[in-house]
Order: structure tokens, then C-alpha cells, then sequence
């Protein structure tokens, strides 16, 4: 096993905050309705990328994270990041080879069942109400893919993260 | 590279490990406030880093305004001071008389409270709530309940602090509720939020209480919160459905929730000697109020 040197691991760590920060700027109403959840799309990346290194438990913690920023009760995000990637843990070597849109097709349809889910414990928390715009960040979702994709796979190439 | 075999726990047990990890998280959320205030104090600078473009194009237009557009805001604020000011001779007359009066009557007497004007920093992206970070936390005294006001009424109470920022629950979220009164009347009633900016709604009202639309609804202070008087919404809808008690009535919130910038914080408990509304601010510590 390789290690991997210390500035490729702070990149990683680099892509996630800068997702944290792109979740919280502020944007006018139109761009926050489609806005995607960044954190969790980087976080795929990441798992689908190097699934030896960051699955389950690197998605629990960028779900605090979210938690943390959005103010949400601690764990709920975890928990939800982490049942997300569990279920496409198996697929990472076909979804990889795939083409870029056909990607960002499975991210968007990933990121609903990540906003069911995420609704579905909320709901039992909390006493909640959906807007009918809800589910339009998984268009968020699919359009950005793309370009997060292009954007981390090449700082992944470009400080060897293994 | 590491080969499949070589994993130490199998896809499954590694999930539900983090599902109890999660579970036990979710569950212990209030014994774990101090981790939390500590973690949002770590985590601060992405606040503020996320609200620098917004800055940077705050500043560049506070410096582009052309001397017309200065000198008639100049002038608009002149005039309005002027107005404010007046009112302001007469407000402090009538406090000293009420003041007066009160102790006449052996009541406690209302002293000025203690003020802070933070600046809203971030609306929240989480879908479920309806919440803005301001940029004063516990390094001002600031406490969670702690109501917070704007220029034209109530806007929410803090619900989370950190050191240098805190969080702030609107009134008009699902899951907030306040104390009201209409000032008409004096009857009590109960505003509740729901997920709408622009829309609260009253609660178990029946349909012989007397509310008429355009009715200003004021804090009563019962919930022990809120400082009575302060206004909060006026009464934009009622209706009357066949052959239920309560009437449904929608009232907005006098406070543009939509477009909040500088917040008012309020300490109910903490009061000041002095009776002028410039001087209570200026009283407080660093209140790093920017001039746009």
C-alpha cells in the first residue's frame, strides 16, 4: 500500500471545505432554489474516486460537517451521507466508467433519494414543511456534476491523490 | 493499492457502526451544546469566507455612488431624523411621565434595555428551516432566546451561539411559535410560523374573538421571551370555514424577513440607566455598526 503524502490528503480536505463554503454563500432566490448540495456531490466524487480510502466513514463526516453549517441536529446528514454512498458502495467500478452525463444522471437521481431520506428524518424530528421546489436541487445536482467532476479529477491527477 | 480481500470490515458492519454512531449523535443533542459551540467557533471562517464576494460588492458599491445619489440620500436622512427626533422629545416625556405614574402605582418601572446591532452574515440553504447567521456570538454576551428585533418589528430569537457568530430562528419558521396581542383589543393570541416569509398564521382562535383585518398585532411579553409591545404582524386574512371552531387567520409579519441586513439584538434582563435610544446603543461595547 502506498501512502499517500500529506499535501494530496490536504487536498481532499481542501475540496470538501470549499463545498462547505459554496453551500452557505449567499445567492439570490432563484440560484439557491436549484442550488446543489455541493457536499454531498464532492463527497461522492471522493468515494467513487478512491473507494479504498474514503467511503462510508469520510461520508459520515462530511455529513456532520453539513450539519454543522446548516445548523441541522448533529447526525442527521451523517446518517443520511452515509446510507447514500452504502448504496452505491458495490457499483463505483461500473458508475466510473460511465460517461460523464450518464454520471450525473445516477448523482441527481442519488441526491433525491438523498432529499427523501433526509425529509423522511427530519420529519421524525423536527415538525417540517416541504416547499414544491424541494426536489429541484437534484437538477442542481445534474448540471453541476460535470464540472465538479472535470474539476476534482483533475487536482486528483495533479497531486497524485491514490 | 489495496486489493478487495484486504478490507477489515464488510460494507454492511461498517454502515451500521455509523448508523449507531448517528443515532447516538441525533439522540444526545442536548448534552453536546458546549462540543457545538466549540465546533461552530472552529468552523467560523467559512462564514465568513462565504461572505466576502457579498462584501467586496457592498463595498465596491458604497464606493461607486455617484454625489447625486449621496446627496439626496443625505438629505432624505436628514429629513427623517428631523421627523424621528420629534417624535423622539415626545417619546422621552411620555416615558418620564409613565415612569411617574408607574411608581405611583408601585408597578416596576420599564427602564431602557440594553441594544447591539449585529449584521446578518448568511441566509440558511437548509430547505427545512428558516434561519440567518449573524456576526455576533458569544464574544457579546449574546445568549441563546435572546430576541432579536429590526427597524420595523420582531424578526426571531437566537437559537445556536458561537463565539464569534450565532444563528438566529425566524418567526416565521414551522417550528416557532410567539406570544401575541392585538393592540386594538388587548386580546391574546398566538402567531405561529409556517415555513412562508411573507405568512404567519393565528392558532386556536375562535370565531366569535373579535380580529379584524388590518388589525397590528404586538408582543405580549406572557411567553417571558419577548419584551411586551414590540409589533410583529398585521392581519391579512381571515376565513371562516363552515362548521369549524377556529377560525383561520393569516397575518404578515411587519419585519421584511426577506431582506434583512442589520439586526437589532435586545436584552430584556440587562437594562440601562439611560432613557435615549442613541445612547443605549452607543453604551454597548464595540457595537461595530458600518455605515454603508
Amino acid at each position: 500500500m502506498q501512502r499517500i503524502s500529506l499535501l494530496a490528503r490536504l487536498m481532499v480536505w481542501l475540496s470538501v471545505l470549499v463545498a462547505a463554503v459554496l453551500q452557505i454563500i449567499p445567492l439570490p432566490p432563484f440560484f439557491d432554489v436549484i442550488r446543489p448540495n455541493w457536499m454531498f456531490l464532492v463527497s461522492m466524487y471522493w468515494c467513487m474516486a478512491l473507494p479504498h480510502r474514503y467511503n462510508i466513514g469520510s461520508a459520515f463526516a462530511h455529513g456532520l460537517l453539513l450539519d454543522l453549517i446548516w445548523g441541522t441536529t448533529l447526525g442527521i446528514n451523517g446518517l443520511v451521507f452515509a446510507l447514500c454512498i452504502s448504496i452505491i458502495i458495490k457499483q463505483f467500478q461500473k458508475i466510473r466508467s460511465y460517461s460523464v452525463w450518464h454520471q450525473a444522471l445516477t448523482m441527481a437521481l442519488l441526491t433525491m433519494i438523498y432529499l427523501a431520506v433526509y425529509y423522511f428524518l427530519e420529519s421524525m424530528i423536527n415538525d417540517v414543511v416541504m416547499t414544491d421546489l424541494y426536489y429541484l436541487s437534484a437538477l442542481g445536482s445534474l448540471l453541476f456534476w460535470p464540472w465538479i467532476f472535470f474539476i476534482l479529477r483533475k487536482t486528483r491527477r495533479h497531486w497524485a491523490v491514490k | 493499492m489495496k486489493t478487495i480481500f484486504s478490507r477489515r470490515f464488510p460494507t454492511s458492519l461498517r454502515l451500521l457502526i455509523f448508523i449507531i454512531i448517528s443515532i447516538v449523535l441525533i439522540l444526545s443533542t442536548d448534552r453536546m451544546t458546549s462540543t457545538r459551540v466549540f465546533l461552530i467557533s472552529v468552523l467560523s471562517p467559512l462564514q465568513f469566507i462565504a461572505n466576502a464576494p457579498s462584501d467586496a460588492l457592498d463595498s465596491v458599491s458604497a464606493n461607486l455612488k455617484s454625489r447625486r445619489t449621496l446627496i439626496d440620500e443625505n438629505e432624505t436622512l436628514r429629513r427623517f431624523k428631523l421627523s424621528v427626533s420629534d417624535r423622539l422629545l415626545t417619546v422621552e416625556h411620555l416615558e418620564q411621565e409613565n415612569k411617574r405614574l408607574r411608581a405611583l402605582l408601585g408597578s416596576p418601572v420599564g427602564i431602557s434595555q440594553r441594544k447591539l446591532i449585529a449584521r446578518v452574515q448568511a441566509v440558511d440553504s437548509n430547505p427545512f428551516s428558516l434561519q440567518v447567521t449573524i456576526n455576533k456570538g458569544l464574544n457579546d454576551q449574546v445568549y441563546v432566546g435572546q430576541p432579536v428585533v429590526d427597524e420595523d418589528g420582531v424578526v426571531g430569537q437566537v437559537i445556536e451561539v458561537g463565539k464569534f457568530t450565532s444563528r438566529i430562528l425566524l418567526i416565521a419558521d414551522n417550528s416557532h411559535a410567539i406570544p401575541l396581542r392585538n393592540q386594538r383589543n388587548d386580546v391574546r393570541l398566538i402567531g405561529l410560523g409556517k415555513g412562508d416569509l411573507h405568512q404567519l398564521e393565528l392558532q386556536y382562535v375562535t370565531k366569535n374573538t373579535d380580529v379584524k383585518i388590518g388589525d397590528l398585532l404586538v408582543t405580549s411579553g406572557l411567553g417571558g421571551l419577548y419584551p411586551e409591545g414590540y409589533p410583529v404582524a398585521k392581519v391579512s386574512a381571515i376565513e371562516n370555514r363552515g362548521s369549524e371552531i377556529y377560525s383561520l387567520i393569516r397575518v404578515e409579519p411587519i419585519a421584511k424577513l426577506d431582506r434583512l441586513r442589520y439586526l437589532l439584538l435586545l436584552w430584556p434582563k440587562q437594562t440601562t440607566k439611560s432613557l435615549a435610544v442613541k445612547q443605549a446603543i452607543d453604551e454597548t461595547p464595540n457595537n461595530g455598526v458600518k455605515v454603508d
